[in-house]
């Protein structure tokens, strides 16, 4: 080896840390290399002189502050501790004030959701409540008659409509019967007979769907989309009448009233045909030419009696539709014989 | 005292906050020479030693045992302290090694020896040297200095410097060798007069 080999293990060899072959070729080397042996020599006092430097002591009581620190950290109370110790007081304190916060969270939910709904779906309706506004005295100007559905969310009346219905609603809960449905208030609007008015409470049921008013209520979307639509749109007459139709012959009596409905030129709306079940009162929503009403309220008079007529009121808004020459109209047949257990309805504002 | 550090370790681990007081006791002389020599200030190493001690006590759950506790220790010791010496900022901390004030106030390790000492001057050589000695580990690289105390200072063997350091073992033995020839260079003239005084 050369002088450079043997210096690169110089520190392994001052170390002890060389095999005896290579210590041997080392020392042999050094014994004839000045040059090696000076620099193992420089490096060996450099390793003495760093050995030889004196060691310190530690300051007095060391140990001592560190376990002083130590056993502090320890006592200190972590996050949680803190959050809860004392538990005898900080417990009850955080459940009271847990308990007020969801009883304010339901509150505020509970008071603000009907509006929130109204307002979402922002239907124009004829919905006037019973307790607040006189029922419509003047027919409706024929210039103006509704034509179609109108869709969810039609702007021109919404924010008077939202306010109006603010206000029914507030007239409903003094009466102690909040309804939140513009179906139930057209249905008061009807003048329908009290039974049917009681179940119509009882029930909660959209006369036109018997879906429940929590669905008609509407914020998601499902398959009866069309048929929510049809009763967000207020019909122009609404008509009620009793049927001595049995009430396992209903498609006997939906047959005569599609055909009642062609002959006088007129079209019902498939989604609106479906019975209230638990009722049995068949629905009809359709629509029919202005000039041949008489003629199908005649026809109408061979399968039931017409005891109720109501018109959609002068002063309600025009539910979105545009004018034309036909109308909408609901019908509403009752079993002739009326329920034995139906409880009482509440009297009629008129 | 008896028992390994294992076995005290497991102690504290154990909820016996009182057994660690024993592992400082057997580590802190090495532990505060080390950052002591390194940082060269007497308050900066006693403050580091105690961030050190307390940082393994906070840590000591994830100590598994594979390694020696010391070398777990060390790690830690050679964290702190560079961090310490990157606030401090190197010149401070070596002019500080060199402050004749600093170097009276640390503890004589001669002190209690029987009479007769040393003579004046012989005891003047000797803090010579270790002044001459500290100087040139202050003029060294921060790893090249480190890697010599390690050595040199605190015998801890190169397979235990690889694992502080984490280092492979044959970058430990080039680094160490590189280290001392670097300081071998900043003590060649002290030597070199020193070996013509003692050949005049």
């Amino acid at each position: 080896m050369n002088c450079d080999q043997i210096q690169e293990h110089l520190s392994e060899y001052l170390d002890k840390r060389l095999d005896d072959p290579r210590r041997r070729i080392i020392e042999d080397h050094l014994v004839s290399c000045p040059l090696c042996l000076s620099e193992v020599k420089q490096l060996s006092d450099g390793i003495k002189g760093v050995r030889g430097l004196p060691e310190g002591e530690p300051p007095a009581g060391f140990s001592q502050q560190v376990m002083a620190r130590i056993r502090t950290e320890a006592e200190k109370p972590t996050p949680w501790e803190r959050l809860f110790r004392p538990f005898r007081i900080k417990i009850p304190l955080h459940a009271t004030a847990l308990l007020l916060v969801v009883g304010l969270a339901v509150y505020l939910y509970r008071a603000n959701e009907p509006i929130q709904t109204e307002r979402a779906l922002s239907v124009p309706t004829e919905a006037a409540s019973p307790l607040k506004r006189p029922p419509p005295s003047d027919p409706e100007p024929a210039e103006a008659p509704p034509k179609a559905f109108a869709p969810a969310g039609v702007p021109p009346s919404a924010p008077p409509e939202a306010e109006r219905l603010q206000e029914n609603k507030i007239a409903a809960r003094e009466a102690g019967r909040l309804e939140s449905s513009d179906s139930r208030d057209r249905a008061l609007m009807a003048r329908a007979p009290k039974q049917e008015t009681a179940q119509e409470s009882k029930s909660e049921t959209n006369p036109l769907a018997g879906a429940p008013l929590s669905d008609s209520a509407g914020s998601r979307p499902t398959a009866e989309a069309p048929l929510k639509k049809a009763q967000l749109s207020a019909p122009d007459i609404v008509l009620t009448l009793i049927t001595n139709a049995p009430p396992d012959k209903k498609e006997e009596l939906t047959a005569r009233v599609n055909e009642i409905v062609a002959r006088s030129g007129g079209t019902i709306h498939p989604a609106a045909e479906k019975d209230d079940r638990e009722e049995a009162r068949p629905h009809f929503l359709l629509d029919l030419p202005k000039s041949e009403y008489s003629r199908f309220k005649t026809e109408l008079a061979q399968i039931g009696e017409i005891i109720s007529e109501s018109q959609r009121s002068p002063n309600a808004p025009p539910s979105g539709r545009k004018p034309s020459s036909t109308m909408q109209i609901e019908l509403t047949f009752l079993p002739e014989k009326p329920k034995e257990n139906a409880p009482a309805a509440p009297p009629h504002p008129n | 005292m008896d028992g390994t550090d294992w076995e005290w370790v497991q102690r504290v681990q154990n909820g016996e906050t009182d057994a660690f007081e024993i592992l400082i006791q057997r580590h802190q002389k090495p532990i505060f020479n080390l950052l002591y020599r390194w940082l060269g200030d007497r308050e900066e190493a006693s403050d580091a030693a105690q961030e050190v001690f307390l940082a393994a006590y906070r840590a000591i759950r994830e100590f598994r045992g594979d390694a020696l506790f010391s070398t777990w220790l060390y790690r830690i010791a050679v964290n702190q302290a560079i961090n310490r010496r990157k606030r401090l900022g190197v010149d401070q901390a070596r002019r500080a090694a060199l402050d004749p004030i600093d170097s009276a106030e640390a503890p004589d390790p001669l002190a209690d020896l029987p009479h007769p000492g040393p003579n004046p001057a012989q005891e003047a050589e000797r803090k010579e040297t270790h002044a001459r000695i500290q100087e040139g580990l202050n003029g060294l690289k921060e790893e090249e200095a480190l890697i010599i105390l390690l050595h040199d200072l605190q015998e801890v063997p190169y397979e235990e410097i690889a694992r502080i350091l984490k280092l492979p073992l044959g970058t430990v033995k080039s680094r160490l060798h590189r280290a001392r020839l670097a300081l071998k260079a900043k003590l060649a003239d002290y030597f070199d007069v020193g070996a013509r005084a003692d050949k005049g």
